[in-house]
């Protein structure tokens, strides 16, 4: 084992029978391409156009698409200090955060096309498998232990066919999308709907996040056996609270943390 | 019957105008098959796949009678995609497998949209919209969906969706006809007041019931498999029936210009 995970020797962690992920940060490493953004307010400009709608200038349905998500930022930011949180609706996005402002027609349009707009907003960051990720779920299914996604996301779709893509879809048990249930994490609840649709309680999971504030408070308010906290050492805050269970660096590193704790385990 | 007058925008049913819709056979099965071996990988054996097939059965049925029922209000709410596995299909599933079904809601319905119908375009609507771009009439999809993005696919995979200028599916926007928000979220996208709008739907209870609700300057009912089983009497009656989506164009073609 190295360093990061010293902190906490395999002999003290339990045992998982599930282990629960976050997508992004954690299974899913993702590179920008700010270009598609640009391709997308040219496509709702066309839209607009098409329908008969009073124009937008491009620049203008750029402007807003930043600005909305800007917003949508802050208020999932704020949210986070609430014990239940809801997911925002595909329409409130577009709507509210983006399109107030537009004529009416523009803003109608694109509340009613909010649903593959919104698959089209995530494609800016285009998504790989992370390292190690293969390995760790290979490693679950060879000891019986279940995996599951607990993501929030604003649109689980494109998450969903990222594993068809993949070819990682079947190993998961489970997939909890925050649009899909209209919560979002730190709710304990999202990680509870994927506990009880295993039939565990939650003291036997292990759940990996990749920040502080939503994924290892999540953890905690779930009352998980293992918060684990994905994230690079020089990312890392000591002063942070609630503090994980575990620190791994990346999914190899849980790969081979997990290892050594199943390894203990079958010893013991 | 008021004389119908050429509209600045055309709003179209999906299944029954624009697709035939035909039910599929052993749909329950495969699906049961399929959510069968989600459960026992969620770690639960307790159903079989006939029980799964059966109560999809039977969730199917109760959702035909809740959709009839929900032609009486004014303006009814679709149902959630979670509502449908958890409260119509698995009720009285043990906790885990209900929870799973809820979780992977959305999924389910999509896949179930794709299993249970077969759609084939309706002879004459690439006609109707040669008919209806040559004269400026904007065209929009107005249908009631459990998952609206399996008709998506469809329109793209068809290449029919780039010839449309909205789509408005139930389920993504939260409200289903005979809600009259249906045809006003068309018209508005497409900057056309609903009195200048023909809505076309293929049954009594929900289509011509909305287009009146939404006060829209044409209600045109086109024929299809169902058209004649009502559900109980509606009063309202459409401005004009077609048989097909040719005989829609021959009545557009001859629709004369507003005043």
């Amino acid at each position: 084992m190295n360093s990061a995970a010293t902190a906490t020797s395999a002999a003290t962690l339990i045992r998982p029978k599930a282990v629960l992920l976050d997508h992004g940060g954690v299974v899913a490493r993702s590179t920008k391409r700010p270009e598609r953004v640009v391709d997308l307010a040219q496509r709702i400009h066309d839209m607009i156009i098409a329908a008969g709608g009073e124009e937008v200038p491009v620049y203008a349905i750029l402007r807003d698409i930043k600005a909305g998500r800007a917003a949508y930022k802050a208020w999932k930011n704020g949210n986070v200090r609430r014990m239940s949180p809801r997911e925002i609706r595909h329409r409130e996005l577009w709507e509210e955060f983006i399109a107030s402002d537009w004529p009416e027609a523009a803003r109608t349009l694109v509340g009613i096309e909010a649903t593959p707009l919104c698959r089209a907003l995530v494609s800016e960051s285009e998504k790989q498998l992370a390292p190690g990720m293969r390995d760790l779920f290979e490693l679950c299914e060879a000891n019986g232990v279940a995996t599951g996604l607990v993501s929030n996301t604003l649109i689980g779709a494109a998450n969903r066919e990222h594993a068809r893509n993949w070819g990682t879809e079947k190993y998961f048990a489970v997939q909890v999308h925050s649009d899909e249930v209209g919560r979002r994490k730190p709710d304990p609840e999202m990680i509870w709907l994927a506990t009880r649709s295993l039939g565990l309680d939650p003291i036997d999971v292990w759940y990996v996040g990749d920040n502080y504030d939503r994924d290892v408070l999540c953890g905690r308010r779930a009352g998980v056996g293992c918060a684990v906290l994905m994230r690079p050492a020089e990312k890392l805050d000591p002063e942070a609270d609630p503090q994980p269970d575990l620190i791994v660096e990346d999914g190899v590193e849980l790969h081979a943390v997990l290892r050594d704790v199943l390894a203990a385990a079958v010893v013991a | 019957m008021t004389e119908l007058t050429r509209p600045g925008a055309l709003l179209l049913d999906f299944g029954g105008v624009v697709v035939a819709t035909t039910r599929k056979e052993n749909w329950r099965e495969v699906l049961g098959a399929h959510i069968h071996g989600m459960l026992v990988r969620a770690g639960c054996a307790e159903l079989t796949p006939e029980e799964i097939a059966s109560d999809i059965a039977a969730g199917a049925s109760a959702d035909s009678h809740w959709k009839d029922s929900m032609s009486r209000p004014y303006d009814p709410a679709e149902l959630t995609h979670r509502k449908f596995w958890r409260d119509f299909v698995a009720s009285d599933w043990p906790v885990a497998a209900r929870e799973l079904v809820s979780i992977e809601a959305t999924p389910l319905c999509k896949l179930m949209g794709e299993l249970r119908s077969g759609r084939d375009l309706r002879d004459g609507i690439e006609q109707l919209f040669d008919a209806a771009d040559e004269r400026g009439v904007r065209i929009g999809i107005v249908s009631n969906a459990l998952c609206g993005a399996v008709h998506r696919d469809w329109m793209d995979a068809n290449g029919l969706a780039k010839r449309v200028a909205v789509q408005v599916y139930s389920d993504e926007v939260g409200v289903r006809k005979p809600n009259p928000e249906m045809v006003w979220l068309g018209a508005r996208a497409l900057s056309v007041p609903p009195e200048q709008c023909w809505y076309v739907g293929d049954n009594f209870d929900r289509d011509v019931v909305c287009g009146r609700r939404a006060r829209a300057g044409g209600v045109i009912l086109m024929e299809a498999r169902s058209t004649y089983d009502r559900p109980y009497v509606v009063r309202d009656q459409p401005d004009a029936i077609v048989t097909d989506p040719h005989d829609l164009t021959r009545l557009l073609v001859q629709a004369p210009p507003r005043a």
